[in-house]
């Protein structure tokens, strides 16, 4: 008994620091998930977190971000990250109509009410799923290849994102070879490269005369944020009375949906379920307000989802989110590894059970709520306007370029510079022009090292 | 003509706010928002520099006082985030963002109707506040849009009987 309460108390600890790190984080805009979370649980696993604060670290981090990083996408109309991008046009229309702060009231009462059912929900898919384990996982490289090409196809880039998987895909084995030379092996360099890809091209191009052109702006950017109205008392908000009966009720039906589909990428779920929820309403504002709400429920519900049953069925990436953000929960050598050539893997999947999985899930998800929802809920404003008058955009750049330098050099030396800098280019730039976004990416790294080896064994 | 006017116009003033520009430092957008050129130059090799040297100067003391190696390694990545963190700090008190923030007076409804019109060409269904629940209508009656959807209803209605 006194080792779960050591446990518990562990896990909470971890819990606690993840959502406080994140919900700063989430402030800043444009912070990628990957960027960010992968690599500071990276961290924390290498540095000798138990597997329930690494686990639980993880969860309060996605879910705490998650919150805080509606605040720019709703009062400053920049995306808070990727996952932000298919609920744009709704912020931008409640912008318009002069309520950006219940925008985001409605976007981040929807994700928590999403998140509570997510947790218990997946964990019921995933021990349906988890019998079929074994089979799935010697199938494993050829679901990553119909996966991989499904995906692909309603990314933004459709058939061209498909096909641009044959030279990405090549790039990285190319690549691989390459470092083999030297017995190097790297992996979190690939995530790096492809997380940053877009502002890695945007450096290269706006260092070209002929790129700056186009990227020259005449005049600051010009932002309005709408003045600030309270509706409850005290400082934790009810979600419940922030959202009407019928918004419950869509948020939840779509959190169940999005919950069960954990192969396809967050965004793609997003936008379809949305796109249901918003054919339901005539009336312009009920519309906005309940899409809101559901989306931002379902890229809660399903990037939950998306780490919870490969984590806890298969043991192996088998989701765009298993492979980016939460790639380290699966494999972050020497502590955690995924079993390449036949060996047994050793990671998370292996180390905690199904009903670990559910409680500290649950924590995480509780700890996430009392952190960031009361805040985001009260301090949005000012949060939003300390982020746009003080830290500079020079600054974020700064950071990330630092980033970027540290954790290539601290994986591969020099080689790992070389790999992350030649991924980002290509992937940002294949991403800016042909919509082959990171999430196609993601699924292009796995094709290579696990479908590929397999489909040249069966050619001979 | 007056179309041609209005074109040579806002050409004279885009010349106008371009010569007045090349005083200040060249704005371009960078991964989605706008940073002065010069400025980001000198923070990427900010950026760059201290993290790099936190990283190699704290690996080069910590392999001298740490017995394990892997547990070295891992510290000085720390430090090079540090690095990082303290770039992202430095250069948040050299360059200043480059954002304006417009205070918004919304007095008049004139900009409602604008929004209506702009959102009906783009084929956006308005919608009736007939038979919204109470919450909603409560909602919409706080931001003052209560009225203003009534109003919008009331004058497009013998339009679209025609």
């Amino acid at each position: 008994m006194e080792l779960l309460f050591d446990q518990v108390f562990i896990a909470f600890c971890y819990g606690l620091f993840g959502a406080i790190l994140f919900a700063a984080i989430g402030l800043i805009s444009g912070t990628d998930e990957t960027a960010t979370i992968a690599p500071l649980t990276l961290l924390i696993i290498l540095l000798g977190a138990p597997p329930v604060g690494v686990f639980t670290f993880w969860m309060a981090a996605v879910v705490a971000k998650h919150m805080t990083h509606a605040i720019p996408t709703a009062l400053l109309g920049i995306p808070g990250d990727t996952l932000a991008a298919p609920l744009m046009a709704e912020c931008e229309a409640m912008r318009k109509l002069g309520a950006p702060h219940i925008a985001l009231r409605k976007m981040i009462s929807g994700a928590i009410v999403s998140a509570f059912i997510a947790v218990p929900c997946a964990v019921l898919f995933a021990s349906l799923l988890a019998p079929f384990g074994d089979a799935i996982k010697s199938f494993a490289p050829w679901i990553f290849a119909f996966a991989a090409i499904l995906i692909t196809y309603f990314s933004p880039g459709k058939l061209a994102s498909t096909l641009l998987l044959i030279p990405f895909v090549v790039l990285i084995i190319a690549l691989q070879s390459f470092t083999a030379i030297f017995e190097t092996k790297l992996a979190i360099s690939y995530f790096l490269g492809i997380a940053v890809g877009p502002l890695i091209a945007d450096l290269f191009l706006v260092s070209s005369p002929l790129g700056r052109k186009k990227m020259r702006r005449e005049s600051i950017s010009r932002l309005t944020i709408a003045p600030e109205v309270k509706s409850w008392t005290g400082y934790f908000p009810n979600p419940f009375k922030v959202l009407d009966k019928e918004q419950i009720k869509w948020t939840a039906a779509t959190s169940v949906i999005s919950s069960a589909t954990f192969v396809f990428s967050p965004v793609a779920m997003t936008v379809a379920l949305g796109e249901v929820v918003s054919s339901r309403f005539k009336q312009v504002y009920q519309r906005l307000t309940t899409t809101l709400a559901a989306k931002n429920g379902v890229t809660e519900s399903t990037y939950i989802a998306e780490a919870l049953i490969p984590l806890i069925a298969f043991g192996l990436p088998l989701s765009p989110v298993a492979a980016g953000p939460a790639a380290p929960l699966f494999n972050a050598p020497p502590v955690f590894t995924v079993g390449e050539n036949g060996a047994q893997g050793h990671n998370l999947h292996h180390l905690l059970s199904q009903w670990e999985f559910l409680g500290y899930g649950l924590l995480a998800v509780f700890i996430a709520s009392i952190v960031s929802y009361p805040f985001a809920m009260n301090y949005a404003r000012r949060a939003a306007l300390f982020v746009t008058k003080y830290i500079s955009h020079e600054a974020i750049i700064a950071t990330f370029v630092g980033l970027i330098l540290v954790i290539s050099l601290w994986e591969g030396a020099f080689l790992g510079v070389l790999v992350i800098i030649t991924v980002g280019l290509v992937g940002g730039l294949l991403s800016k022009h042909f919509g082959f976004n990171t999430g196609c990416q993601f699924m292009g790294y796995y094709m290579a090292i696990l479908s590929v080896p397999k489909l040249i064994g069966l050619m001979g | 003509m007056q179309q041609d006017k209005k074109n040579l116009a806002s050409n004279t003033r885009n010349e106008q706010s371009a010569t007045s520009l090349e005083n200040n430092d060249e704005l371009v957008e960078v991964w989605g928002d706008t940073v002065s050129f010069p400025a980001l130059l000198k923070s990427i090799l900010i950026g760059a520099v201290l993290s790099v040297t936190c990283f190699y100067l704290s690996k080069w003391i910590l392999v001298q006082l740490v017995a394990d190696k892997n547990l070295a390694h891992a510290y000085s990545m720390l430090c090079g985030l540090l690095g990082c963190i303290l770039a992202g700090f430095i250069c948040s008190i050299l360059f200043k963002p480059k954002r304006e923030i417009l205070e918004s007076n919304n007095e008049s409804m004139e900009w409602f109707e604008t929004l209506m019109k702009q959102w009906e060409v783009e084929e956006k269904s308005i919608g009736s506040v007939d038979g919204l629940p109470e919450r909603i209508v409560q909602e919409l009656k706080e931001l003052n849009l209560y009225d203003a959807f009534v109003e919008h209803a009331r004058q497009s209605k013998p339009s679209e009987g025609k």
